[in-house]
């Protein structure tokens, strides 16, 4: 019988964090709607989690397992609010429509699956209610954090609305 | 403009294949560094019989059959000599298989080995031959279950009291 390895490691969200960042660096690099420095940051974000990881491995022993799983799934967390802060930047504050839904199929979706795939494997049977309450306060904080980056704008969209 | 985009790019693939490919390395050394080798409690162990005496091992995970003694020419039975039983909440598969023998084994009749769910009830499992070396294929021994090991032993008939033969049987849990 077929049996799937699901022995995770807590850091195992900590690596999927860093691909995003690193992902959403590049994507914003070749995208052309942000300002020079926005896929350095997330470049900075992604070596941020790296330096996590060196600090993980290096108190394995002594952090518990459950401290880990907390750090390594914020800063997945973070990744995530930031895939959707960017689809939502790119919906209301540049009100590209059309890119917005490309982005929200290619990548947001995508990324919250595979993470939320991801968490129910960590979880085993038990964290299905967890597993949407969490990505369900990922996709909020993304949309305050996207609130946040075009107040503006975005008070100017609804009020023609 | 687009030469510095291009730029941009290009340092910007460089540092990303760096940070994951190290972030890769160092995962996969905390996972081989995370998996240890434990220890844990049997599930299942054995338990002495009623129709002869055994002597159990630590953690009652090995048992020595004592007092048991065969007739010649005639099928002596021992219906309930050892017991098996699982402690754990799951069923787990079990396989009795012969290891070795030795002792005056060329006036050995046979001696086969039966695993019942209750003694003079269904026999679980096919026959251990001791003779032939066979074993007794996979059981399931359900959960919070004990099950009975059954000897069926017989000498030839022009075996001598003194003759005697040494057993030894694995039990497979998985």
């Amino acid at each position: 019988m077929l049996k799937l390895a699901t022995e995770l490691l807590p850091e195992f969200f900590l690596f999927l964090g860093i691909d995003f960042f690193v992902a959403l660096s590049l994507l914003t690099c070749l995208m052309g709607h942000f300002r020079r420095t926005v896929p350095y940051l997330y470049e900075a974000a992604a070596v941020f989690g790296y330096v996590n990881m060196l600090m993980s491995r290096e108190f394995l022993s002594t952090f518990g397992e459950y401290m880990r799983f907390c750090y390594c799934f914020l800063y997945l967390a973070l990744a995530l609010a930031n895939i959707v802060g960017i689809n939502v930047y790119l919906l209301v504050s540049k009100k590209q429509w059309n890119i917005a839904k490309i982005f929200a199929s290619s990548v947001t979706f995508p990324t919250i699956l595979i993470s939320a795939f991801f968490f129910s494997l960590y979880g085993g049977d038990t964290s299905h209610v967890l597993t949407a309450a969490l990505l369900s306060s990922a996709m909020v904080l993304g949309v305050g954090i996207a609130f946040l980056v075009g107040p503006e704008k975005m008070k100017n969209w609804l009020g023609r609305r | 403009m687009a030469n510095r985009k291009s730029l941009d790019l290009i340092v910007l693939l460089v540092i990303s294949m760096l940070v994951v490919t190290a972030s890769a390395a160092i995962y996969n050394y905390m996972y081989l560094e995370a998996s240890s080798i434990g220890a844990e409690a049997p599930l299942v162990k054995f338990v002495s019989g009623s129709d002869a005496t055994s002597t159990l091992g630590t953690n009652d995970t090995y048992a020595k059959i004592t007092d048991m003694a065969g007739w010649p020419n005639a099928t002596r039975v021992y219906e309930d000599a050892l017991r098996i039983e699982n402690l754990d909440g799951d069923l787990h598969s079990c396989e009795l298989m012969f290891d070795s023998w030795d002792g005056d084994i060329s006036n050995v009749t046979y001696i086969y080995v039966k695993i019942f769910n209750t003694v003079g009830e269904t026999q679980q499992g096919s026959t251990l031959s001791v003779t032939t070396g066979n074993s007794t294929g996979t059981f399931d021994l359900p959960a919070s279950t004990t099950w009975y090991v059954q000897w069926e032993i017989k000498w030839d008939g022009g075996a001598l009291s003194t003759y005697t033969v040494d057993v030894t049987l694995m039990l497979k849990v998985s």
